[in-house]
């Protein structure tokens, strides 16, 4: 997180303002609500679909056929085979007459099956008769591309200049990394979701009744200020739908408890300075003129502000985690 | 590769002219990741069109001016307007249909 000394003279002066600003100054950073009993979420064995990752073969043909179609070099031969690209232009009168004509011969579009046909050995600049649609049409052929038939050996892997992969097998094995890795960063989100279910399950939490309530209201509030699908002015409906978020957000109090507690034991804790920082740093990320004062704050809501920085924190915590739990036991 | 990664930047002028085929996609996606060794594929084998692949979570303009509410979305386009639009995975030939409908028709 962006510190003071880190801040140019103008950030530091929002931040100084932020920090004597009532909302954030007087915000209850430290709840009564908390884990009481923390649970050692790490000494949980993973379950096998979250231990195992497993690259297939077909994976890495993949990658080395992309590697092909990137070297693919394209020719521009005299005259028509099947697998071509031809670009006509037509010579005859109707709704095709100076539209450029593109026919791909081997592929059988629906439309131009006669034509590719009819194009197959016929050279650039020759015009012939054939049928578009049910068109008949005299085309002449513009440019004819042909892709080289690239293979992939140990001097086309070398132009990739990867160090320490000079054949085709050390580049299926940096694949099979490349993979892998990729594998790991998908699955420890999925296990960083089964670390926090675990979490919520066999941890200790006092919930204080009156802060979930508060919580409560003021998230549902919020939210229904976001979505204006109901308004106030539908105090039957809007204060329907408003006790219905109400009885969500009592279910999820835990959760955003147990958030804070994951946090806490990272060694994060959000009061008035990383609140008054971390928005000098969304002012900078988002580009917006630090003197706007006025702007700023007019953003910033308590309730959404804590439940998104803990919520990111608890996620970096947790990832970072499971993937040094992954790299026990794959 | 045969396709031209666009931006909001870009976007305009790559599909000014000719036919171009848009695969709109988001790195979280996973029908996206189906679709994409198909568009690729078929990009390979038809010189002459523009292919084009739009990372929606990347350039929020081009997403919102052609309502790109759901994703993969294919704009099938001629010298810049839509002509047709699909969502989701489809097989290539019936990709290929739609381009020879643009082509032919």
């Amino acid at each position: 997180m962006l510190t003071p000394d880190q801040m140019s003279s103008e950030a530091l002066v929002l931040y100084q303002r932020l920090l004597h600003t009532d909302i954030i100054a007087n915000h209850k950073y430290d709840l009564n609500s908390r884990v009481t009993k923390f649970y050692d979420y790490m000494a949980d064995e993973l379950p096998e679909e979250l231990s195992t990752i497993t690259v297939i073969e077909d994976e890495i043909d993949s990658m080395v056929e992309k590697l092909r179609l990137k070297h693919l070099i394209v020719e521009h031969p005299e005259a028509v085979a099947e697998g071509d690209s031809v670009k006509c232009k037509c010579l005859s009168d109707g709704k095709y007459h100076d539209r450029p004509i593109l026919l791909y011969p081997g592929l059988e579009l629906p439309g131009a099956e006669r034509a590719e046909k009819d194009v197959l050995g016929v050279c650039v600049g020759v015009p012939f008769d054939t049928e578009i649609g049910e068109e008949k049409v005299k085309l002449v052929i513009e440019e004819i591309s042909r892709q080289s038939n690239t293979v992939v050996n140990d001097a086309l892997v070398q132009t990739e200049g990867l160090k320490g992969v000079a054949t085709v097998e050390a580049y299926r094995d940096w694949c099979r990394k490349e993979i892998e890795e990729k594998k790991k960063e998908a699955l420890s989100e999925k296990i960083a979701a089964w670390f926090f279910q675990n979490f919520l399950e066999k941890a200790e939490i006092y919930e204080d009744e009156q802060e979930k309530q508060q919580w409560a209201i003021d998230r549902a509030k919020l939210w229904m200020e976001m979505d204006r699908s109901v308004t106030a002015e539908d105090s039957e409906k809007y204060n329907a739908e408003l006790n219905e978020r109400i009885q969500d957000n009592l279910e999820q109090f835990r959760g955003y408890i147990a958030q804070i507690g994951i946090a806490n034991a990272g060694g994060i804790h959000y009061g008035p300075e990383e609140t008054a920082a971390r928005i000098v740093e969304s002012v900078t990320l988002f580009d917006i003129d630090y003197s706007d004062y006025e702007g700023v704050m007019a953003k910033v809501n308590m309730t959404y502000f804590m439940e998104v920085v803990y919520l990111e924190c608890t996620k970096e915590i947790l990832k970072a985690n499971a993937m040094s739990k992954l790299k026990e036991v794959v | 590769m045969a396709y031209i990664d666009a931006n909001d930047k870009n976007f305009h002028d790559i599909v000014a002219k000719g036919v171009s085929v848009v695969d709109c996609y988001g790195d979280h996606c996973n029908p996206c990741r189906i679709l994409t060794p198909i568009f690729e594929e078929i990009s390979t084998k038809m010189d002459y069109l523009n292919f084009v692949k739009l990372n929606t979570e990347h350039n929020p303009e081009i997403t919102r001016e052609y309502s790109i509410y759901s994703i993969p979305t294919l704009l099938f386009m001629r010298d810049g307007e839509v002509v047709e639009r699909t969502v989701g995975v489809l097989p290539k030939e019936m990709i290929e249909e739609y381009i020879a409908a643009l082509l032919y028709e």
